[in-house]
């Protein structure tokens, strides 16, 4: 019986999903169970994230009572958490000037914020990876040099430097990209038929 | 009745490539060849590292919000992820270190509990897991900085990044080399490989995260669906160069019959 609960029914909705949403791709009949599909996809999303919520909170709680390391951050997480909930729930609920003024002061700020700290990160990777180490090194070195100085503003003075940077990028850059993006479909198509088929099973 | 347009057929033939490679391995029982992948061949080394030093693993999957499991990009991505996790947690259990997973996305807070509980228990260690561990971090911003305050207070040994990444990637490895931590990253989303590729000490570009799996479980039947893949890459390579071509000699029969 566990076997069946734990192993079967899952793979079973995993096999019937999947047939479902490649047959609403080409099949017209299948949209209307594909569109319900998606709906309760949406639904299950939704208490996914009233769970996570209950996990955090539970988690930020006992981090408080028992005078974690940091417990005093836990705190502001809960208050932001309840302030937005509460901000939300006032009528007319997600539209409400508060409920604007919190996600726009407070959230997006912070994000941009957070945000900016990757200029940082960048310069930090581009110095480690820019390192003339061999000759595929040079080359790249090269090409990261003609792309930089097409975007830096003074630069155009030392030369016409967005003829070569737009070829870079539209030809090298664009057919390495493609030639990614064509094998992680097809890893995608063999994962899917790996599930489909039940040999691959990420839920046990 | 059959929508037009759409890519059935090469879907259909690329599908049935692995499919066959897939039966012929479960019947030959043949082991198949497979190239090394360097970042799964580090896991065991990145956790007997953790072991010794007495410190933790870090597991994450990227940001992601609602509903990232159905995302037709996102989804196969962090299924994959928790693939290597599966693996990763029975390593923990074994070796000792305790793993910390940071959840960015709120429909894989569940399946990634489960997956490591059960970790723990096949190696008859249920003891040894900690729930609260598993943490889910909210999304976005929020989410990634809240992973950089565990990585910098935990000084955790070895981070594992696998998933859809965002903009957090970079800030995740760099601070993870900041506390000396082994990074192996992996994720499919161009717009991040070369972050990853730049600071990761091990790392698994697009498809070899969708490979990990098979490659981990190192089952007869499963290796065979990864040489299907490799065969229908190679078909795909084929068919580029023969459109290539037919459109540079202006072969419209072809291009017609391949849609073009």
């Amino acid at each position: 019986m566990t076997s069946i609960i734990r192993d079967q029914i899952p793979w079973f909705i995993a096999g019937a999903s999947i047939i479902i949403m490649f047959g609403d791709y080409i099949l017209d009949p299948m949209a209307v169970i594909a569109t319900a599909l998606r709906n309760w996809a949406v639904i299950v999303a939704a208490f996914a994230m009233g769970l996570a919520m209950v996990s955090m909170t539970i988690f930020h709680f006992r981090a408080i009572s028992q005078r974690q390391s940091g417990w005093y951050y836990s705190i502001c997480t809960l208050a932001g958490m309840l302030a937005m909930i509460i901000v939300a729930f006032m009528p007319p609920m997600t539209g409400s000037a508060q409920f604007n003024w919190l996600y726009k002061w407070v959230n997006t700020v912070s994000g941009q914020t957070t945000y900016a700290a990757l200029a940082f990160w960048i310069s930090a990777a581009a110095y480690r990876t820019l390192r003339v180490r061999s000759f595929e090194a040079t080359l790249m070195v090269v090409a990261a040099m003609i792309c930089m100085f097409a975007n830096a503003p003074l630069s155009a003075l030392l030369g016409p430097w967005k003829p070569a940077a737009s070829w870079f990028l539209a030809v090298p850059s664009t057919g390495a990209y493609r030639g990614i993006v064509i094998t992680s479909a097809c890893g995608m198509i063999a994962l899917g038929l790996r599930v489909l088929l039940g040999r691959l099973r990420p839920w046990e | 009745m059959i929508r037009s347009g759409n890519v059935l057929d090469f879907v259909v033939m690329i599908g049935l490539m692995i499919a066959i490679y897939l039966m012929m391995s479960r019947a030959e029982k043949k082991m198949p060849k497979l190239r090394r992948i360097p970042a799964l061949d580090a896991l065991e080394e990145a956790v007997g590292r953790a072991a010794e030093t007495g410190r933790p693993i870090l597991f994450t999957q990227g940001s992601g919000g609602t509903g990232t499991l159905s995302h037709p990009e996102e989804g196969p991505q962090i299924m994959s992820g928790l693939n290597v996790l599966s693996h990763l947690a029975a390593l923990a259990a074994n070796l000792g270190p305790r793993i910390i997973c940071c959840v960015g996305q709120s429909d894989s807070l569940i399946p990634t509990t489960e997956i490591v509980r059960e970790a723990y228990i096949a190696q008859g260690m249920p003891e040894a897991f900690r729930e609260d561990d598993i943490r889910f971090l909210g999304s976005g911003n929020a989410y990634a900085f809240a992973a950089v305050d565990i990585i910098r207070t935990e000084e955790v040994a070895a981070a594992f990044f696998i998933g859809p990444f965002y903009n957090e990637s970079l800030t995740f490895v760099f601070h993870s080399d900041d506390v000396g931590a082994m990074k192996i990253g992996g994720t499919a989303f161009t717009h991040q490989m070369p972050f990853f590729a730049a600071v990761c000490d091990y790392f698994m570009i697009g498809e070899e995260i969708y490979a990990a799996g098979a490659y981990l479980s190192g089952e007869a039947e499963e290796l065979g669906s990864v040489v299907g893949e490799d065969f229908a890459k190679g078909f795909s390579i084929i068919l580029i160069i023969l459109a290539v071509a037919a459109a540079s000699f202006g072969l419209s029969g072809f291009l017609n019959f391949m849609r073009i």
